[in-house]
């Protein structure tokens, strides 16, 4: 990649670093020693490159929180197994190891009490390769097992055995696969059965894109999960520079902008109980990766789904992610400065005024309001089967682009297939509700979903088939069975949100205006003097008086 | 193949390169010590430039299109360490190979 014009401020740069290093192909610091690493026009020989590279470490945990602290904090640190976080436990076993004339020195409190290590195998969406199928010993390698291992050897608490309910099988995806239907139902759920029903909401994915976007909540929410359950207040990320740049452009093309304060920077405060930092934010990847190969890092080779995606796709480039990868790392090659101007840049982005209590039920991102009414302005979409849905309703026929009157369900302008979304969280609610959802009309007894959503995960879910996942979508009025299943802390977020402590007491609530509806649909007459109740003039006397 | 006419090259890769050849870490390499120029004819000292396409047509299993960018170099995003040092200190592309060379492949693909 590369760009006509050069830019000025790169010329001077590098004339600025030429002057700099006293002898070109010599170490920057030390000025003695042969350089072995270029980062960014700055030479180092490696002893050097190590000391910059911690010293980059210690300054942005510093800048995260602050030295000085009373109660020193338990941190999580997500593994995922690549070099990034694989740096990040590294640095601070480094960080953590205090000289011990320190250590003992009492009125230097720990800054950080215990430190824990989590991983979340990924391992059972990886498909199989042929060579696997052949030999079926090697076929569900998890990587959980590497990972204790790694952690093991610093001395850290390993999580991620500790949620699965077999205690067996260590696959932390699996927790969060099904949604509980009942509470019974929720402990017979195999392994397997989670799985598979994570394997087949994944499938019903029609882009990569949004494939990685759902594991990506998924993975985070896992994350925060492990780290309150660990009795961590702080989840530190191995987020590098060039993620966070690729993160930055690449969430901002799938409409996920408003969060995006809280998803990149050093410091988000966002999460209750829980502040996330990115202490390797501003070490590129490049760097990391010479630090494991420098230090001899154990890392695990494959160790995301992602990865195994990307493997397994024919096509050149599949998902907004991935060109943005491209774009960044090619564009990084020649000018490379801008992975660290596009992170500056975006550093000056504050986080948005929104609350926790309102969050997105499947991102746990903020949510701003009125997302629907804004997206149906300035959508021009028109899906064939419109005409039935709106026909069906009975409205909204004259103007297609405008919002579905029911309420809690969604537009009409966004397609069926986000009608059908709408449906989805039938299954966050008791199955009793999918019976009562055969009302015909779209999703009145269900748990409002779509409306609850944030712009980004309301946009992502367009692109979910739920057809391909066999889900009766083809009748408006069987939607209320279909099988979308998410896992349950969509549901928990949704019950917060409306302010109910658990799905029995939304059972409940819809009982008791079912019972209600079955009552109008007695007596039409008396529902519809109900609701003309305030305009009727009292006429009881006059009543009398004709007889 | 004669000694004189080929070199000995230690191949290593990792960061998720490794899955794009047959999951070997390691791979000792007999590499032709010269190839021809393309626009003369003449056979010239292999450089890095000859390695890389000569890897892509001989050891790559699939995907030759993650290991081999558009210029002939390798995809952006993939570190490339020249018996231990930065190979854009050692003239990239135009490094020329010497016997027992150790060239290292790390790919910078997977995300945090």
């Amino acid at each position: 990649m590369s760009c006509s014009v050069e830019e000025p401020t790169m010329t001077v740069a590098e004339k600025r670093a030429k002057s700099r290093a006293v002898h070109v192909g010599f170490c920057c610091k030390c000025k003695s020693e042969k350089s072995t690493i270029i980062v960014r026009y700055a030479e180092y020989c490696d002893p050097c490159f190590l000391i910059a590279l911690d010293s980059k470490f210690r300054t942005a945990l510093r800048n995260a929180r602050p030295y000085r602290v009373t109660n020193p904090e338990n941190v999580m640190l997500a593994f995922s197994g690549g070099s990034s976080s694989r740096s990040l436990i590294h640095l601070f076993d480094v960080f953590h190891s205090l000289p011990p004339e320190v250590a003992t020195n009492k009125q230097q409190p720990k800054i950080y009490n215990n430190i824990h290590v989590c991983h979340i195998d990924e391992s059972c969406l990886m498909e199989p390769t042929q060579e696997q199928e052949r030999d079926r010993s090697s076929l569900t390698q998890s990587t959980m097992e590497q990972a204790r291992s790694i952690a093991a050897a610093y001395g850290y608490e390993f999580h991620g055995d500790q949620l699965t309910i077999s205690g067996q099988a260590p696959e932390l995806l699996s927790k969060i696969l099904p949604l509980s239907l009942t509470p019974s139902e929720r402990t017979t759920l195999s392994r397997q059965e989670r799985i598979e029903k994570l394997n087949a909401l994944l499938r019903a994915c029609t882009t990569l894109t949004a494939k990685e976007t759902l594991l990506q909540h998924f993975r985070s929410s896992l994350l925060v999960q492990l780290t309150k359950r660990a009795q961590c207040t702080i989840l530190a990320l191995g987020d590098s520079a060039t993620r966070v740049a690729i993160q930055i452009i690449g969430l901002t093309a799938i409409g996920r902008g408003y969060s995006l304060p809280h998803e990149t920077s050093l410091l988000s405060d966002w999460i209750q109980d829980c502040k996330v930092i990115r202490p390797l934010k501003d070490c590129l990847v490049k760097e990391l990766d010479t630090f494991c190969s420098l230090r001899q890092l154990e890392m695990i080779e494959k160790h995301e789904a992602q990865l195994d995606w990307t493997m397994r796709t024919k096509a050149e480039i599949k998902s907004i992610d991935r060109l943005t990868q491209e774009f960044i790392t090619g564009l990084d090659k020649e000018f490379p400065s801008t992975v660290a101007t596009v992170c500056r840049t975006a550093a000056k982005l504050t986080a948005p005024g929104a609350t926790y209590q309102d969050r997105c039920p499947l991102c746990h991102g903020p949510v701003q309001k009125d997302v629907q009414e804004w997206k149906n302005r300035i959508t021009v979409t028109t899906a064939p089967t419109n005409h039935t849905v709106d026909s069906s309703l009975g409205a909204a026929e004259v103007d297609p682009g405008c919002c579905n009157p029911n309420g809690a369900s969604v537009c009409c302008s966004t397609s069926s297939s986000n009608n059908r979304t709408s449906n989805g969280p039938s299954s966050c609610s008791p199955p009793q509700n999918g019976s009562l959802a055969t009302h015909g009309h779209s999703s009145p007894d269900e748990l409002p979903f779509s409306s609850l959503l944030c712009y980004g995960c309301l946009t992502n879910l367009r692109d979910l088939d739920l057809k391909a996942m066999g889900s009766s979508s083809s009748h408006h009025a069987d939607e209320g069975v279909s099988s979308f299943d998410l896992p349950p802390y969509v549901a928990e977020t949704l019950l917060h949100r409306l302010g109910l402590g658990s799905l029995e007491e939304y059972q409940e609530m819809q009982f008791a205006r079912d019972n209600d509806a079955g009552r109008v649909a007695q007596d039409p007459r008396e529902s519809l003097r109900e609701q003309i109740q305030e305009f009727l003039i009292e006429s009881d006397d006059e009543d009398d008086d004709p007889l | 193949m004669d000694a004189k006419d080929s070199l000995r090259i230690e191949l290593q890769f990792s960061g998720g390169m490794e899955l794009l050849f047959d999951n070997q870490k390691t791979i000792h390499a007999k590499v032709p010590a010269s190839f021809p120029t393309e626009s003369t004819g003449k056979r010239h000292r292999t450089a890095i430039r000859d390695l890389i396409g000569w890897i892509a047509s001989t050891l790559l299993k699939e995907r030759p299109e993650l290991f081999i960018g558009a210029d002939g170099s390798v995809r952006s995003g993939i570190l490339v360490l020249v018996n231990g040092a930065d190979w854009e200190l050692e003239g990239e592309l135009e490094y020329e190979l010497e016997d027992r060379d150790e060239i290292v492949f790390i790919s910078t693909l997977h995300g945090g």
